[in-house]
């Protein structure tokens, strides 16, 4: 019977000795501070451009996350790779032949891995936020304004979401292309397709990363975002649900199925 | 091809060198290879034969150095899998694809008919599985379908890495039969492998390397008598222990070189056998055995690669599983005076746990007087670029 | 231990085929490209999603056109296929990607390499191959798309520019994006990165103008929108959403260019590097 912490430590082993991982939580950090930080001083420097009305309800902290976009990305990839390179190297049969309690072992490798992304995801937010600020100059709001910490840790918990969902995703389907070629449409292009289509909106607003995203505005309905009938932790609520419901399913497959 | 005076050389390597960052695997390696025979690619894990090979099929560049395959670099080779054959890695095939059509697609690659498939597939006993996608085969069957990849192009020079590797009995027999086939009808045929007891069933020329350098280059049997000795095993009776010492120093004082057997015996070097026997009548002391010996290419190839292998197996002390190291626990400590012979002569029988090449201090140069003997007993290596001789 | 051995080596005894040998060509190439992209799942799958994305899309959104009474006059009617080809073209970035890669992920490329050791005819059979297979799919798919939408919504009938542009177009503009993904699956050599650089490069420009609100950088803004991927795509079906950027036929030279570009580049990768 291997224990809980013994599973954890090989799974910690496991994720820190493989390249995959160093290159994807790198491109999710370097993308999204690159990104926010070009946008938040392009913005700077034609600040005075703005209309009236955007710039009364102009959100410095939502700017300066906005390479997350791009960012969330490497995020999925790194989701996806870390359950998807079991499968497809067989380690998996390795795996499970060392830990057969398969709840322990896909929720040790989910803990591990969700817990690297979110510390690889409060880092970028952190930076991305402090950065992007700088850039900002006059125009820039502080970490101690309402809901600006509330905004900045959203962001963290939102990558690391964001990397979780794709974890349990990959899981199901034991592909790491299948999984990819599943989620990065639907984050990037169902979601964002139907997001400005009028009625498929009502929809699109419960999607994970529509919802979740709700959390990175201080400003609730910014520059002319959506209204939502969800607060901000209403918003991460629902991505939480999603995340849940994923997970179950994951466990489901990984017990039903030979591995 | 280069026609010398050596004879046909249809793969020939010139100061080969590769260098992965600053690791050197390959370095300074000349060779070549003849038609018509079986050479062996020897060496230890990681010694650099798959570096080698992979150079010689044009997918890796050397660093310096160069190689031909028929007398031109293998990446000009007008029409590649009719004139050389590889099987390089069992596994380098997509697994999605079923055997016959992978075998199609490299047929028509060379513009190979589809029935010459159906040929090949026939050959490595693999028609019933044809259809079948590749990634449900075992290891021995995927190298049977590396194996007639290889054999698509009817092809005049052969390249085969590790071809063995996870065949059953009756497939390493298969295999070695198909190669020495395969010489003996005017191909060239060049084997890679680890297993020098494969080699030596097989292989009519050897080239050793270790540590990505050239070792030996020659024939099976001018290795064998190249490296090995033969020697006569001698037993006095155990009742009488002295008549050991007698013996010894009668058939030393003779011109043998006497090293004393863990179990008792005496093994006698530099002396033909009818002459120990009349030292012994001389020295009036009864034998209980006299035979002769020869050492196995077993033998010689591991005492050649000792200084050469990089993965060297420690003894399994299970110390990482105590919770707190045991200071007695592992192997016995008097096993060390055991350890010097080992090299010379056959390696002392596996103890329980502990392999049987991998003695701690096996270095065979470490004591002087046994050393010293080596050149005596047998003839000179012929080989002299060989760096790793005893000193 | 000794072993007897027969074969000693015979020098001058070289053996050669009784049947002749003959110079591989690039037909050859194609043949087999041929025989490997028709023999994996993957082709099947990808482009069976991309099908049913194309024509259940397309004629999802012309029944509720006409169902919803709809006036359409203003804008082409052929132009509803875009969004199913917009996602088709993921399907086609996948596949592109997983033609070159995969071969490299399962170390079917040094098998492949061995066998035909002129690398740039392999690079060059799979760029044909794949655009010949991706184009002829495409054409057949948004022609029975642009029929089927022409009759169920029947409003006057599409001018034989937009035809052209619609199908013939939208096809080549599908499989030079696809050649792209194939570039990069080369250059990459891994899977899931090159889908996700692919994925980056369509959306790294639109994400960019979402946050670019002020006056002085809408130039910017609008090039980048103008010359996104789904724009370009936009622009041959007539319903861009600038006036100004690409025109007519321009998005096919653009994306020809940068997919020449990119091959080159694989090219000059697959000679030099180690496999």
């Amino acid at each position: 019977m291997a224990s809980v912490p013994a599973v954890l430590q090989s799974e910690w082993t496991k994720i820190r000795t493989v390249s995959s991982t160093t290159w994807t939580l790198v491109s999710a950090f370097v993308v999204t501070v690159a990104l926010s930080a070009a946008l938040c001083a392009l913005t700077k420097a034609t600040f005075d451009d703005l209309s009236r009305e955007e710039q009364f309800t102009f959100d410095p902290t939502l700017f300066s996350f906005s390479g997350m976009i791009l960012g969330q990305l490497a995020m999925v990839v790194f989701g996806v790779l870390v359950v998807g390179t079991e499968y497809s190297s067989g380690m998996i049969r390795t795996s499970l032949a060392a830990v057969p309690q398969r709840a322990t072992f896909l929720f040790s490798k989910i803990a591990v891995a969700t817990a690297l992304a979110l510390v690889v995801g409060m880092a970028t937010s952190f930076a991305s936020f402090f950065i992007g600020q700088a850039l900002l100059g006059e125009h820039r709001t502080t970490i101690g304004a309402d809901n600006v910490l509330r905004a900045v840790i959203g962001g963290g918990l939102y990558m690391g979401l964001i990397a979780l969902f794709s974890m349990a995703v990959a899981t199901m389907l034991r592909s790491s292309i299948l999984s990819l070629g599943i989620l990065m449409p639907f984050f990037f292009l169902v979601s964002q397709i139907l997001a400005s289509v009028p009625k498929a909106k009502d929809v699109a607003r419960y999607f994970p990363d529509q919802a979740g995203s709700k959390i990175m505005q201080v400003l609730p309905d910014a520059m002319g975002g959506n209204e939502a009938p969800y607060g901000p932790w209403g918003g991460l609520g629902i991505m939480v649900i999603w995340v849940v419901a994923a997970l179950i399913g994951a466990y489901l497959v990984l017990k039903k199925r030979d591995a | 091809m280069t026609r010398s005076r050596w004879g046909w050389r249809m793969i020939e390597a010139v100061g080969l060198t590769k260098r992965y960052g600053a690791k050197t695997a390959v370095y300074n390696l000349s060779f070549h290879v003849r038609p018509g025979a079986v050479t062996g690619f020897l060496g230890p894990n990681g010694a650099g034969k798959s570096t080698t090979m992979r150079m010689i099929l044009g997918l890796d560049n050397p660093t310096a150095g160069s190689v031909t395959v028929g007398g031109q670099p293998f990446r000009q080779t007008p029409n590649a899998p009719r004139q050389v054959g590889a099987l390089l890695d069992a596994k380098a095939v997509h697994g999605g694809r079923s055997a016959r059509n992978h075998l199609l697609s490299l047929a028509q690659l060379s513009g190979i008919p589809a029935r010459r498939v159906d040929e090949v597939l026939g050959v490595v006993g693999l028609q019933e599985v044809a259809k079948k996608r590749s990634k449900g085969f075992s290891l021995g069957m995927g190298q049977r379908l590396g194996i007639a990849a290889a054999l698509l192009g009817d092809p005049q020079v052969l390249l085969f890495d590790e071809p063995v590797n996870g065949l059953d009995p009756e497939g390493i027999l298969w295999v070695r039969n198909l190669m020495k086939q395969l010489a003996s009808e005017g191909r060239t045929v060049f084997v890679s492998s680890h297993l020098m007891s494969e080699m030596a069933v097989t292989a009519d020329h050897l080239i050793v390397i270790g540590r990505g350098q050239l070792l030996s280059d020659m024939s099976v049997r001018d290795f064998i008598s190249a490296n090995s000795a033969d020697f006569a095993r001698v037993r006095t009776p155990d009742t009488e222990p002295q008549l050991r010492e007698k013996l010894s120093a009668a058939l030393s004082e003779a011109g043998a070189h006497v090293v004393p057997e863990p179990d008792g015996g005496l093994r006698v070097m530099g002396l033909p056998l009818p002459r120990i026997s009349d030292l012994a009548h001389g020295a009036d002391v009864r034998l209980w055995e006299l035979s002769p010996h020869q050492a196995s290419l077993e033998e010689a190839y591991m005492r050649m690669t000792q200084g050469a292998v990089d993965y060297r197996s420690t003894t399994d002390q299970k110390a990482g599983l105590m919770q707190q190291p045991q200071p007695g626990y592992g192997p016995p400590a008097q096993q060390v005076p055991d350890v010097p012979q080992q090299g010379w002569y056959a390696p002392p029988p596996p103890q329980p746990g502990q392999h049987p090449y991998a003695a701690p201090a096996a270095d065979p140069r470490l004591p002087a007087g046994p050393a010293a003997a080596v050149p005596a007993a047998a003839p000179a290596p012929a080989d002299p670029t060989k760096p790793e001789d005893p000193r | 231990m000794t072993t007897p051995y027969q074969h000693q080596g015979a020098p001058g005894a070289v053996y050669s085929s009784p049947i002749p040998i003959r110079r591989a060509h690039l037909g050859d190439a194609i043949a087999s490209e041929w025989t490997k992209i028709r023999s994996v799942r993957s082709t099947i799958w990808t482009l069976s999603v991309m099908a049913l994305l194309l024509v259940g899309i397309g004629l999802a959104v012309a029944a509720a056109i006409t169902t919803s009474d709809a006036n359409v006059e203003d804008q082409p009617i052929l132009s509803l296929g875009f969004f199913g080809v917009l996602l088709g073209s993921l399907c086609v970035m996948t596949l592109g990607v997983l033609t070159v890669a995969s071969e490299y992920g399962t170390g079917m490329i040094r098998t492949t390499l061995t066998a035909c050791p002129t690398r740039g005819r392999v690079l060059t059979a799979k760029a044909i191959v794949f655009f010949a297979l991706v184009f002829t799919v495409t054409l057949a798919l948004t022609l029975f798309v642009g029929v089927a939408q022409v009759a169920i919504i029947d409003q006057g009938s599409p001018t034989t520019q937009e035809w052209l542009r619609s199908t013939l177009g939208v096809s080549l503009y599908l499989a030079l994006l696809g050649l792209l993904s194939l570039a990069v699956g080369s250059m990459i050599r891994h899977s899931a990165g090159a889908i996700t650089i692919m994925i980056g490069l369509v959306l790294l420009p639109l994400v960019m103008a979402m946050f670019m609100f002020t006056e002085s950088l809408s130039w910017l803004q609008d090039a980048l929108l103008e010359y996104s991927i789904p724009s370009q795509l936009g622009v041959l079906y007539d319903n861009s959403v600038t006036q100004s950027g690409p025109m007519g036929w321009e998005p096919l030279w653009i994306m020809l260019g940068i997919a020449a570009v990119a091959l080159g580049a694989a090219y000059t990768m697959l000679n030099s590097r180690d496999v």
